[in-house]
């Protein structure tokens, strides 16, 4: 913890991150903002909780996110803080924060149905 | 108002880190209620939220598979 704390202080999140995630983003939904392919269910997802290779995949995972986004989703969901929490400590907006958690979630949903999902 | 499905995942997201307003969450509703592609995004993402959280509990610990 302290250490996400310092870090965050020395590189302070001022900007919306990697724009090539954003792309990735934007290309599940047409011009409406439809999906492209309305993403299938997961099969028996819970199965998969108590599987070692299944935690490193999902730690791969969140190894690839972008470094202040896997920070902010980690700040929220493996320490459980809330947003004005966070807000406060990264000194970014709640609106900022938002962004960053569902990016996190989105880019997490796509690598873990590619690595994982879609190969069991 | 009808959401689109871009509009509904990121309503979803934010749900669960905000409280969110009676207008989004009948749109919201309304949405998952006609939406499957939508329902199975929502199913994840708290599938998600579990697995991160079961992932605080099994750090550093060696499991046998």
């Amino acid at each position: 913890m302290d250490t996400i704390r310092r870090q965050s202080r020395e590189q302070p999140v001022s900007e919306f991150d990697a724009q090539s995630e954003t792309a990735e983003f934007d290309a599940q939904f047409d011009r409406r903002g439809h999906w492209e392919e309305p993403p299938d269910a997961w099969e028996q997802p819970e199965g998969a909780l108590g599987q070692k290779q299944f935690l490193a995949a999902l730690e791969a995972c969140l190894r690839a996110l972008p470094e202040r986004t896997a920070r902010v989703f980690m700040m929220r969901e493996h320490l459980g803080l809330e947003t004005p929490e966070i807000c406060k400590e990264l000194e970014i907006t709640a609106t900022h924060c938002w962004v960053m958690l569902h990016r996190a979630r989105m880019s997490l949903r796509l690598c873990l149905g590619k690595n994982w999902f879609e190969k069991t | 108002m009808m959401l689109s499905c871009k509009e509904t995942i990121r309503l979803l997201s934010q749900g669960a880190d905000r409280k969110l307003g009676f207008g989004e969450r009948v749109a919201l509703r309304v949405h998952l209620a006609i939406c499957d592609g939508c329902r199975n995004v929502n199913a994840q993402f708290k599938f998600l939220r579990l697995a991160v959280k079961s992932l605080t509990q099994d750090d550093h610990e060696e499991k046998s598979a």
